[in-house]
Formats: structure tokens, sequence, C-alpha cells
């Protein structure tokens, strides 16, 4: 009996041990390659000079940050490494999901955020791919109100407008919340949240955080694996020169996180002796990067924005 | 005994080359002599001699006019566990140097060095810094300038010089001595004593330790290991005649602690009854050396010029 059980597992994780994530995917024109938990060199500590910019700048960079890009990909491959093994409570299916978003701030008071996302899904019985694009405006219809208005359009559905937010503005308190894109209170948290924070050869400021959790998840059919799951959080601050002010401070040029989950055993059952895998196999990540920009934008032409067409 | 000497080298090259420790620091040209004491102990100590060094040798420290001690440690957390490591895997490496001389004009220097470097899964992170200082008495012996010429870890280099007052009973073992030999006598107590082939007073002690199989070393992935830690030490005291006194005296002539751990095992197995399969070679995941090494003979006069000069600020 116990025989058996292993021939039923042995196509498993002799499959398991074949596949690579690097040289692995079953979604097509898949190119991305995440950078992963590959970052930038620290090699030496700040200076108490840096530290005094750094913090400044905390306190003037948002002032000056115009523009937020960011981009997302996500892997599962569950279905492809695992098949009926499928870990309990995830589903027998190969995701993917691509998006990404830009954020601008014009100088008439007007806020554009454009995202596309792009997801997938994939097993025996299952190939579903959509795609969804948003368009996001804040802007004042008076001085004193401030309105979000959204255009969603879902694979090749035609837009749909709405208003999502109205409310009254103050300029003094509320430019920050409605046109801002947070960059200090990020780097502040990120910063806060590094183990090592240092300077690159390229006197870029680097704040990393690192951590891993090691964890046996339960698979269907009573079986088990070892899984080892890591993160990567990478921050960089490069100086800025602001025009009106001569000054310089420190401002996030890229933000990077980066998570994945890697079996490292053969998968097993109760009382059956682990074995760990040579290489460990990487069955999902996800890879987010965030740039800011503070490019003048100039004002943004409000006629463009639609109407709204649906409540 | 010539065929011990030729044996030595080879036996040591083979030994930590097999280690394969060089790596993963490209540049890393250190080898440890590792767990063989450089001297054997050869006869018991005896008791007139045992007088001798017990009389002399904690004041023992005013002879020397210079000390070298050089730290090396190595960690190989990634490099060992490919299969277990995680982003929180590294691998490090230490390189300290501290270096004590008194010269002849009434100038002592004291100079202290250290690199690090750690590099994990896709970052390697260096650091290095420096201290120097400079000592230096006046004719009347009533004052002493100290320049300190500093680099720290984040690269800036800052100089100063204090002059400050002197007392030659009081400040003297301070600035112009160098005051270890207490330290080594602490360190090296408990061991054995004996006298080597040379006359040296020997010192010396070797432990083992095992991780028990419920307390394993935890690899990166959270899978445990059965690690050893061997350490060692060895001193020696070589005996000298006082130029003036005529009298006998010991002083420490040479010191080195080492420990390294080595894996012994594979992976401990998840379920109680099954054994752990033990490796036929263990596998070094680090060590740590520190070599300490004296002198007597005059380092002649310091040219004070070269003493940098302080930091305009």
């Amino acid at each position: 009996m116990k025989k058996a059980k292993l021939l039923l597992l042995i196509p498993i994780t002799s499959f398991l041990a074949g596949c690579v994530t690097t040289d692995y995917s079953p979604f097509e024109e898949d190119d991305y390659i995440p950078i992963g938990y590959q970052t930038e060199s620290i090699t030496r500590e700040l200076t108490s000079d840096e530290e005094g910019v750094l913090i400044d700048g905390l306190l003037r960079m948002d002032d000056y940050v115009t523009g937020v890009k960011s981009a997302i990909e996500e892997r599962y491959y569950l279905h492809s490494y695992f098949g009926k093994n499928t870990p309990i409570d995830y589903e027998d299916v190969d995701a993917s999901l691509s998006y990404s978003s830009e954020a601008k701030t014009y100088n008439n008071d007007v806020k554009v955020v454009h995202e596309n996302e792009k997801e997938s899904f994939l097993n025996d019985y299952v190939s579903v791919d959509t795609q969804e694009e948003v368009y996001a405006w804040t802007f004042l219809p008076t001085p004193a109100t401030y309105e979000m208005r959204r255009s969603v359009v879902r694979d090749s559905e035609d837009a749909i407008v709405t208003t999502i937010d109205t409310g009254a503005y103050v300029a003094a308190t509320d430019y920050q919340t409605r046109f801002g894109h947070n960059a200090a209170m990020t780097a502040d948290s990120l910063l806060a949240d590094s183990d090592l924070i240092g300077m690159n050869d390229d006197e870029t400021i680097v704040g990393i955080r690192r951590v891993s959790t090691s964890s046996i998840i339960e698979l269907e059919r009573n079986s088990y694996v070892y899984t080892l799951t890591n993160t990567v959080m990478e921050i960089k601050l490069s100086l800025y020169e602001p025009e009106d002010d001569s000054d310089p401070f420190y401002l996030p040029s890229q933000v990077r996180e980066y998570g994945e989950m890697k079996v490292m055993s053969e998968v097993f059952v109760i009382n059956e002796l682990v074995k760990y895998l040579d290489t460990p196999i990487t069955i999902c990540y996800q890879e987010g990067i965030v740039e800011y920009s503070t490019t003048d934008n100039g004002d943004y032409d409000t006629g463009s924005i639609p109407e709204v067409n649906a409540i | 005994m010539n065929r011990k000497m030729l044996l030595l080298p080879l036996l040591s090259f083979f030994v930590v080359g097999c280690n394969g420790q060089n790596a993963p620091f490209t540049d890393d040209q250190y080898k440890p002599k590792g767990m063989a004491p450089t001297h054997k102990i050869v006869e018991v100590l005896p008791s007139e001699e045992e007088d001798i060094f017990d009389s002399t040798v904690e004041e023992s420290d005013a002879y020397l006019t210079a000390a070298t001690i050089t730290s090396e440690s190595r960690f190989y957390g990634k490099k060992v566990f490919p299969s277990h490591s995680s982003v929180e895997s590294f691998d490090e490496r230490n390189s300290q140097s501290n270096t004590f001389t008194r010269y002849e004009n009434r100038v002592s220097v004291f100079k202290n060095k250290e690199f690090a470097s750690r590099v994990y899964e896709g970052t390697l992170i260096k650091k290095e810094s420096k201290e120097d200082t400079y000592n230096v008495l006046n004719e009347s012996e009533d004052e002493i300038a100290i320049t300190t010429d500093v680099t720290s870890f984040d690269g800036e280099n800052h100089i100063e010089t204090n002059t400050i007052s002197y007392d030659p009973l009081f400040d003297y073992e301070t600035y112009f001595q160098t005051n270890i030999t207490d330290f080594v006598l602490l360190v090296a107590s408990g061991g054995m004593i004996g006298l080597t082939k040379d006359k040296m007073i020997a010192m010396q002690d070797m432990e083992t330790s095992t991780t028990p199989p419920d307390a394993p070393y935890i690899a990166g992935d959270g899978v445990g290991f059965i690690v050893e830690t061997n350490s060692m030490f060895e001193a020696y005291f070589a005996k000298r005649v006082d130029n003036e006194t005529e009298e006998e005296y010991y002083h420490l002539a040479s010191f080195r602690l080492y420990t390294e751990y080595l894996v012994l095992s594979e992976e401990i197995p998840n379920m109680a009854n099954e054994s752990i399969v033990y490796l036929t070679k263990p596998v070094l995941l680090g060590y740590e050396e520190t070599i300490l090494t004296t002198k007597l003979t005059s380092n002649g006069n310091f040219v004070t010029s070269t003493i940098p000069q302080p930091t305009e600020i």
C-alpha cells in the first residue's frame, strides 16, 4: 500500500524537481524576469551630515514630487507544480497578474491616475485572460470642492464613467491628500522598517529589509511540503537639487518589494521521511516597483475629462 | 624532526586548501592556523620556573616594545547551505588588526584597522574603518600630545590633536605600554601548562561541543543541522634577563585563540526515530582566529613629521 502511494507521488515530485522559475512559465509571451532578491550593494554607513539631509528631505520631498509610476508582476504556478496536490485553501490554477499605474499631478490642481491590469488564469480546464484599464481624475469643479471621477474599461466593453467621491476642498489642508503622492510617508515608513541603511558606490542611499519565514504547507491528498517565504524591500534615495532652493535633499528614486515562496522539499505524507531538494523551486512571486518623478507636468486639459455616463 | 618540519607546511596547505574557505570572498588570502598548537608541551613546568613566572609575568608588559593582534573571522551561512539559504542568509568576513609600537623618542603609536564584509543573496555590504593614535611626550615629560586619525565606517576621516598634562608615575602605562598579559592570563587559565622544547612556558587548551539533536543549528530555511564547535588557545611565554637588574623574567611571546564551527550532519530528519546521517567529512561553517605577537627589541625613533595634521574645521 505504501509503495502504491509512493508511486502516485513520484511523478509529481519528479516534475517538481525538474522545474525552475527562471526558465519556466505556462503563460505565452511572458518575458518578465524579476529582479528578485538582488539588491544594491551598501558599501559604507551614512555620515551624520547625510543623515541630516535625509531627515530634512522627508519634510520637503512632498512639495516636489509630481508623479509616481508603479508596476506589479505576480505569478503563481500552483497548477503546474502541484496539480491535484494543490495547497489547501489555494486554487489549482496558474495565475499571472501584470499591473501598471502612473499618477501625475498637474499645475492646475488636477491629478490623473492611469492604471492597466492584465490577469490570466490557466489550468487543464480554464484559460482566461482579462484586462482592465482605469483612469481616475481628481479635480476642482469649484475652488472649494473636489471631485474624483473614474473611467473603467474591462476587456472590449465600453468605458463606464462614474463620480466616486466629492467633497469640500481647502487648499491649505487638503492639497497633499487630494493631489499629493505620499512620498515622504512611504520613505519614512520603509526606512524605519529597513534592517540595513547605507550608501552605495553611486552615492545613493539604500535601505534594505530581508525577511524569511519557513513553514510546512498542507496539500490536498493528505500531503505536505516544506516551503520558505522570502521578502525583500529596497528603497533608493538620490540627492535632488530643487530649482528653487540651494539646499539639496534625498528623494526616493525607487522602491521595490519582492516576495516569493519556494518549495524546499519533495511532497511527503505523514510518517514519510522528508527529502530536501538540491535546488529549491520558486512556486510564486510578486514584485512591485515604484518610481517617483519631479517633472513639471504643466496644466491638464480639464475639458478632456469624460462626462459621467453611469450612476 | 626534519621530517616533521617538512610535513607541517604540506599538511596545513592541504587541510586549509580543502576547506575552500577563500570563497566567497575572492580576495581573501587568509589561511587560519587552525586547531593544531604551534608548539608541543614536552616537559612539566619545574617549580623554579613557575616561581619566576608567577613573580614576573604580570609586570612583563613593560618590556614589550611592540604588540600586534590580528583577528580574522569568517562565517559561511549562505555558502555552506546553498539548498537551505534564505534572503536572510549571509557569508561574512571580518578582519581586524591592532598594533602598539613604542619608540625611543617618547613616542608611541596605536593603530587599529577593521574591515567587514557581508554578502547576502545578491547584496554585498562592505565596511572599512581605522583609528590611529600617536602619543608624543614633550622633553620635560609633563605634557603629551595625542593625535587621533580616525576613518569611520561612513568613510569620513577626522584628525585631531589634544595636548594634556602627563604624570610619568600614573600615565606611563596608559600611553607607553601594551597591557595585554593580564587578559591573556585570564583567557589561558584553566588549561595545560608546561615547557616546550625551546624552554618556553606554554599554556594550551582545547574544547569541543556539539549541538544536541533537539537543539540543532538552524539554517536559513528553518532546517536543523548538527554543528560542532571546536576551540583552542595557546599562549607562550619566553624567558629573558633584565639588562639592569640581571634578574630573569618571563614575558608574553605569542598568543592564539581559535574557534571553528563544523557542520557534521545532513539535514536532521523530520521524524524522531529516524537516524541522523553524519557526514564523512565535516564542512567548515565558520571560524574566528586571534593571533597576538610581541617584540622586545628597540623600534628606534619615530619620525614625528609623519604624524598627520589635524583636520581643519
